[in-house]
């Protein structure tokens, strides 16, 4: 099949008959322009509500978008989604590494899976060659091995492998799926749809590459915005001064983190840690994805617990959220989470939620198979991913996710359990910070909430403020957009703007660190935008604006907001947990907790900005009509 | 002086920006496949070396062409091939012992580098600097002083104490 330039390529794969289709992506093009858009169409379009999230019926797909696997700086992200098994909604994680790029080089924009291998497969792609193979002798296989195994098997190292492990396998529900390297695409289960699809692996190679509508322009394009990227003061801060981990480490621990089970804003022994001397001890080198200046990841090597690459969620997951502090031991928990195949925040976020019930003596060591789980207890914690990852013991339980945990171990349980539609939440001192709450109740595990409002976390601490809160005003008409403290209607326009921010990234196959790292360094908040479009025009021949990129966003937030209406969710959904209401006894904000009422006004102005019902939060056909959804997505 | 490409493989993190601004510069692709250059990735991905054409001073590639296609371009010091005269046997690809010939499956002929004219795409684009254009006679001099820069930094506690 010819590729266009103009348009993405989706494979389909039926797992149950071993029927392969190839389709344009030219039909969406116009409303969904690419990657996670077009994703959530072809879930929307293909998968029927009410099915088992953990059954054949299910439909995993992988994402790139029109930019992936090209000179486009960081063109090597994928977005993943599928009905979660967590808590059964529309599922979706991002990761990077170099299978994204791998698969588009074979000619691809979209994988998208449905049925089931009944018995152990692997998919092999190479260019136009698609087959589903016997993955016997690999069932069983961690992460690290089945990717090395297959790279033998297949006589190629230059093959990307994305693989589950046992956790995936054993369909825990928060599995994920991990790379050759063994970063893991973590949140929201799709490792266990993976495994629930009997699929181990995908191996991808591809030597078609990408064509472009306009090379010449492209190529000028791609230089000029790497070498913008590579002046910036955020290449800067990451490259050449200090890795990001630092920075959480040591600046913005105490106005930002929350510890344990959402049990405190500091944490004393947190404080003391020795991260640099960790990192010049164990750091082989930084790492990251495709096409990426900023190389964000520590690439680690620890005698007894082998190598592996890390992003700052599993360092605070196995630290700061179950009292660790240790930070051998930190790593060993790290690796061992990647080789299984698990999501590390809500398996330390499981493992907090135990400790605290042990301390409050809701459960004994008895209800952990004889594991005492107090807090910070090294053994404990090993013990447990061990455990959830085959679903042994207490780990059985512990596998269905924490709402169901808790509901296994009784009502005393359930007051101490923190879960934003079934999930752990980011680690963040929501409690002061009322953006990245409304964000958090919304998006549950998705976006991130501080890609969008980590203007409130900068401006609660010290540093200048000026070109900030003059930003605030020029674009969401009042200081109070940005400044903590208040439950204002500009903040409100802010968490809209960040939510479409956070996702165009997603749409074109980039990375949203590289480009919220960019904006924010640059004079105009929305700047990097306009490259974006920019690059996709060029690359695609369709003309496209800034404009363009955040109606599209605006359309995929109202698409999957359909996607899981039909799943039943409506405003109730978007709960935070009791928690973010009381203060903290310690840290910096320790005076501060959100106001139930004033959240729920905060909601009220939310659901009214976006054009959704207040009563159901769902959004209005009227409001389908305006963004040209009214004839794809069913008025709820 | 010529110039040549030097690689320092522990300054690359892997990320393949070069491989891309190679093959968009040579070919109109983005495609790993027919970039001069590529990120060799060892030891379950954890090491990485750029390879390219060495530009040989006693080049293997061109002994090894029966039609006499491939000669030394004066200007920049690069090996490279007429098109016209490859007939696309890739006795070069067999005799060159680092790799750095290719084959182009869509145009059915070898490709290797060529310096990019003098303004080798892939050294601009490193972030790292694991990719450096530099005159061949003070190519041992740039080692020699990345080498005293890490030593300077190890000396540094030392030195500072003696302060």
């Amino acid at each position: 099949m010819a590729l266009k330039t103009s348009e993405g390529l989706i494979l389909k794969v039926n797992l149950t008959d071993r029927t392969v289709r190839r389709e344009g992506t030219g039909p969406y093009a116009d409303l969904f322009v690419g990657g996670r858009a077009v994703g959530s169409k072809i879930l929307y379009d293909d998968l029927r509500p009410g099915v088992d999230p953990l059954g054949p019926s299910n439909i995993l797909v992988f994402n790139n978008g029109l930019l992936s696997g090209t000179a486009a700086p960081s063109s090597g992200r994928v977005d993943v989604s599928a009905k979660s098994p967590m808590n059964g909604f529309h599922g979706v994680t991002n990761f990077g590494g170099f299978w994204g790029a791998e698969l588009r080089h074979a000619g691809y924009t979209h994988l998208a899976l449905s049925g089931t291998g009944n018995a152990p497969v692997y998919l092999f792609i190479e260019n136009d060659h698609v087959e589903v193979r016997d993955a016997r002798h690999l069932w069983g296989l961690d992460t690290y091995e089945t990717a090395v195994r297959l790279r033998r098997e297949l006589r190629d190292q230059d093959v990307q492998v994305l693989s589950i492990g046992p956790a995936g396998e054993n369909q825990v529900r928060f599995a994920g799926i991990a790379t050759n390297l063994g970063n893991v695409a973590g949140r929201t289960g799709m490792g266990a749809v993976m495994g629930s699809k009997k699929l181990k692996a995908i191996a991808v190679r591809g030597t078609r590459g990408v064509d472009l509508a306009d090379p010449k322009g492209f190529l000028d394009l791609a230089r000029n915005t790497h070498k913008l990227l590579r002046e910036s003061p955020a290449f800067e801060e990451n490259n050449r001064v200090k890795p990001l981990t630092d920075s959480m480490f040591n600046k913005l621990y105490e106005g930002m983190l929350a510890f344990g089970n959402y049990e405190d804003g500091r944490w004393e022994k947190f404080s003391r840690l020795e991260p640099e001397k960790f990192f010049a001890r164990h750091q082989v080198r930084r790492a990251g994805c495709f096409a990426c200046p900023m190389q964000c990841m520590h690439l680690v090597d620890v005698p007894a617990s082998g190598y592996g690459i890390a992003f700052c969620s599993p360092f605070m997951s196995f630290l700061g959220t179950v009292w660790n502090d240790d930070l051998t031991a930190m790593w060993e928990a790290i690796i061992l989470a990647n080789r299984y195949g698990l999501d590390v925040i809500e398996t330390g976020g499981t493992i907090a939620f135990l400790m605290e019930l042990y301390q409050k003596g809701v459960i004994q060591a008895s209800h952990t198979d004889g594991i005492p789980m107090e807090k910070g207890n090294r053994s404990a914690i090993l013990q447990m991913i061990h455990k959830i990852a085959h679903r042994e013991g207490v780990g059985e339980i512990l596998a269905q996710g924490s709402l169901r945990a808790a509901e296994a171990f009784g009502d005393k349980a359930l007051d101490s359990l923190v879960s934003v539609k079934g999930h752990f939440p980011h680690g963040y001192q929501f409690t002061a910070f009322e953006g990245a709450s409304l964000m958090q109740a919304i998006g549950g595990a998705d976006p991130f909430p501080t890609y969008g409002t980590g203007v409130e976390i900068r401006l609660s601490m010290p540093g200048p403020k000026e070109k900030l809160l003059a930003e605030a005003k020029a674009l969401f008409g009042s200081e109070d957009a940005y400044l903590p403290g208040n439950y204002s209607l500009a903040k409100v326009r802010m968490v809209i703007d960040a939510e479409h921010r956070s996702r165009i990234p997603d749409i074109l196959g980039v990375c949203i660190y590289v480009i919220d790292g960019y904006n924010k360094s640059s004079t105009d908040y929305h700047f990097f935008y306009d490259r974006l479009a920019d690059l996709y025009e060029a690359a695609t021949g369709r003309s496209m604006t800034r404009q363009g990129l955040f109606a599209a966003a605006e359309r995929l937030v109202n698409l999957e907001r359909c996607l899981d209406a039909r799943e039943g969710l409506n405003r109730k959904a978007d709960r935070l947990p009791e928690r973010f209401f009381r203060p903290f006894p310690g840290g910096v904000n320790k005076d501060k907790a959100l106001n139930m009422e004033m959240m729920e006004n905060m909601k009220d102005a939310y659901y009214r900005e976006r054009g959704w019902s207040v009563d159901t939060g769902l959004p209005m056909p009227e409001k389908l009509q305006a963004l040209g959804l009214a004839d794809v997505v069913a008025p709820v | 002086m010529a110039k040549s490409l030097l690689i320092y493989p522990e300054k690359c993190l892997g990320c393949r920006i070069c491989e891309m601004f190679c093959s968009l510069s040579h070919t109109d692709t983005c495609n790993p496949a027919r970039a001069r250059v590529n990120i060799l990735k060892m030891d379950h991905d954890v090491h990485c070396v750029p390879m390219t054409c060495q530009q040989c001073a006693e080049a293997p590639c061109e002994s090894a062409c029966p039609n006499r296609a491939i000669h030394r371009n004066e200007r920049t010091g690069a090996m490279q091939t007429i098109p016209s005269l490859c007939i696309g046997c890739r006795a070069c690809l067999f005799a060159c012992p680092f790799g750095g010939t290719g084959f182009d499956s869509s145009e059915k002929i070898v490709f290797r580098c060529d310096l990019c004219e003098g303004e080798p795409r892939c050294a601009e684009a490193c972030p790292y600097g694991a990719i450096a254009y530099v005159e061949e006679d003070r190519q041992g001099q740039h080692k020699k002083r990345d080498a005293v820069e890490k030593f300077m930094a190890a000396l540094e506690p030392l030195r500072s104490a003696a302060r």
